[in-house]
C-alpha cells in the first residue's frame, strides 16, 4: 500500500500518516545505536540514506538530524533512485519490489546496513526487515548475516526481534 | 411582568386576609408587605429577618416564604438585573422550597411552581452563556440548580434530550481545554465521559459515537507523536505501540456504528480509512478510502 493513499485528505490521514514513519523512525535510531560497525566506520558522520519515500526522508532528518550514535553526528541523504545511492552506515528502502532491493543490496558496500520493509530477509539480503504483525510494527534481524559483515548486534535488539536468522 | 401583576394581586388579598387574623398578628409582616406593594424590595428584604425574630412563629408559615421568595424574585430581577451571581435568586429558590414544604394545603402551590419556573428557566439561560472554557464549572453548577428545579415544578420535560445536549456541549469544552494545553490529558478523559454520558442514554446518538470513534483515533495517533520520545528505548516503543493499538481498536466500532447509520457521510468513511490504515489493515483501508474517493467524487458532481 502506499502510504500516499492517505495523505492530504484531512488531519487525521496525515497526523496518522506521521505516526506511523515516527515508529520506524525510532526503531531505526535504535538500531543505529544498538548495532557496533567494526572500528573504521566509528569515525566522522553517521551517514543515513533513504531510498523511495520522500516524506519519510523529511520527517527523520528532522527528527534526527546531528543526534548522536556514540560520538558521530546522524545526517541523513536522500536517494531518487538507485543509482544515485551512495555508501552510507544504514540505507533505509522503502519498496517491496524484491529485485530492486536485491541489486541495492549488490551495489552497496558491506559495512552498510540495510533495513527493508515487508519483505523477505533472505532473499532481500538486508539486515533488518520491517513488518506489520497484528497491526504491530515489528523487525526482523538476519543476525549471520550481520555477524558475517563484521557488525555485533545489541542483545535487546536481538531480544525484541519478531524473528532472527 | 403578568406573573409580578398576579403576584401583586394575591398579596393584596392575602395582606387583607392576614391583617384580621390576631393569631398571626405580626406588624413587621404587615411593613414588609406594604414595602414590597411600594416596590421597595431592598426595605421588604430587610424585614424579613425581623419578621423571624419577632414573629417568630411565621417561620414555619408558607405564605410568609411565599412572600419572601417574590421580595427576593424582585431583588433579582430589578435590582440585581438578573445577575448570574445574584445571591437574592438563590435566597429566592430557598424560600419557594419552604413555602412548598409548609403549604400543606397547596394554597400557594401554583404561584411557587410558577416562580420557580421562571427561576429554573434563568438558570438555563445563564448555563447557555457560561459555557465555554473559562466558566464551564459555573455552567455545570446552573445546569444542575435548573434541573433540580424544573423538575420540583412536575412539568412534562424530556431532561434526556436536555442531559444529552448537556454532555455534548461539556466533552465539545473539554476538547478545547485538552487542545488549549496538551499537557492537560485528563480533559480527554472528561470529553470521553462525556460522550460516554450521551450514549448511556441513546447508544445510537451519531454525533456521541462520530467523536468518540475520531476522538479514540487522534489519542492513538497522539501516543505516538506526543507521548513517544524520539529516542525512546525499544521497551518504550512496545508500550507505546500497544497503547495506540488498543486506541484505534477502541475507534472503530464506533465509527463503523455512524456509518450504518450514515453510509455518506464522507468523514466517517474517511475516518474508517484512516483507521484501518494506523491499524496496518491495508486490504480495509483500501477498500474504505476508495469508498470515500467515490463518495467525494458523487458529491463533488452533485455540487
Amino acid at each position: 500500500m502506499s502510504s500516499n493513499l492517505l495523505c492530504a485528505q484531512s488531519p487525521i490521514s496525515k497526523d496518522a500518516q506521521a505516526a506511523r514513519i515516527k515508529m520506524k523512525g525510532v526503531y531505526i535510531y535504535q538500531f543505529a545505536r544498538r548495532v557496533y560497525w567494526p572500528e573504521k566506520y566509528t569515525k566522522g558522520d553517521f551517514n543515513i540514506g533513504i531510498y523511495g519515500n520522500r516524506d519519510i526522508f523529511d520527517q527523520l532528518s528532522s527528527s534526527y538530524t546531528d543526534k548522536l550514535v556514540g560520538s558521530q553526528a546522524i545526517k541523513f541523504k536522500y536517494f531518487d533512485n538507485p543509482s544515485e545511492i551512495e555508501d552510507c552506515h544504514l540505507l533505509y528502502v522503502i519498496n517491496k519490489n524484491k529485485d530492486i532491493i536485491a541489486a541495492i543490496n549488490k551495489s552497496i558496500a558491506q559495512q552498510t546496513v540495510l533495513v527493508s520493509e515487508e519483505n523477505d530477509l533472505v532473499s532481500s539480503g538486508s539486515m533488518f526487515n520491517f513488518i506489520y504483525v497484528q497491526s504491530r510494527l515489528k523487525y526482523q534481524i538476519n543476525k549471520t548475516k550481520a555477524e558475517k559483515s563484521g557488525f555485533k548486534i545489541d542483545q535487546t535488539l536481538t531480544k525484541l526481534a519478531y524473528s532472527t536468522i | 411582568m403578568i406573573l409580578n401583576r398576579r403576584i401583586l394581586c394575591l398579596l393584596f388579598v392575602f395582606a387583607t386576609a392576614n391583617s384580621i387574623s390576631a393569631q398571626d398578628y405580626c406588624p413587621e409582616k404587615r411593613l414588609l408587605l406594604e414595602k414590597y406593594q411600594a416596590g421597595e424590595y431592598i426595605k421588604a428584604k430587610a424585614y424579613i429577618d425581623t419578621v423571624t425574630l419577632r414573629c417568630p412563629d411565621q417561620k414555619t408559615n408558607a405564605y410568609f416564604w411565599h412572600i419572601s421568595a417574590f421580595i427576593n424574585f424582585n431583588i433579582f430581577q430589578k435590582v440585581d438585573k438578573k445577575s448570574p451571581l445574584s445571591k437574592a435568586r438563590k435566597e429566592a429558590v430557598s424560600s419557594v422550597l419552604k413555602s412548598m414544604e409548609l403549604d400543606k394545603d397547596n394554597q400557594y402551590l401554583e404561584h411557587n411552581k410558577e416562580i420557580l419556573n421562571v427561576l429554573a428557566n434563568g438558570y438555563y439561560n445563564h448555563y447557555v452563556s457560561y459555557l465555554d472554557t473559562n466558566n464551564y464549572v459555573k455552567a455545570v453548577d446552573f445546569y444542575q440548580e435548573f434541573k433540580a428545579l424544573k423538575k420540583i415544578t412536575g412539568q412534562s420535560v424530556d431532561f434526556n434530550q436536555y442531559e444529552i445536549q448537556h454532555c455534548i456541549m461539556l466533552a465539545q469544552i473539554y476538547k478545547q481545554l485538552y487542545h488549549n494545553d496538551e499537557n492537560a490529558i485528563h480533559f480527554i478523559q472528561k470529553a470521553i465521559d462525556s460522550y460516554q454520558c450521551v450514549l448511556s442514554i441513546d447508544e445510537n446518538n451519531y454525533s456521541a459515537n462520530k467523536n468518540l470513534g475520531i476522538l479514540y483515533h487522534n489519542l492513538g495517533v497522539e501516543t505516538i507523536m506526543k507521548e513517544l520520545p524520539v529516542d525512546a528505548d525499544l521497551e518504550v516503543v512496545i508500550v507505546m505501540e500497544e497503547k495506540a493499538v488498543n486506541y484505534f481498536t477502541k475507534s472503530l466500532p464506533y465509527l463503523k456504528k455512524v456509518y450504518k447509520m450514515e453510509p455518506t457521510d464522507e468523514a466517517i468513511v474517511h475516518g474508517i480509512a484512516a483507521v484501518y490504515y494506523s491499524l496496518n489493515d491495508t486490504e480495509q483501508h483500501i477498500k474504505y478510502y476508495n469508498l470515500y474517493r467515490d463518495l467525494k467524487n458523487s458529491n463533488s458532481n452533485k455540487d
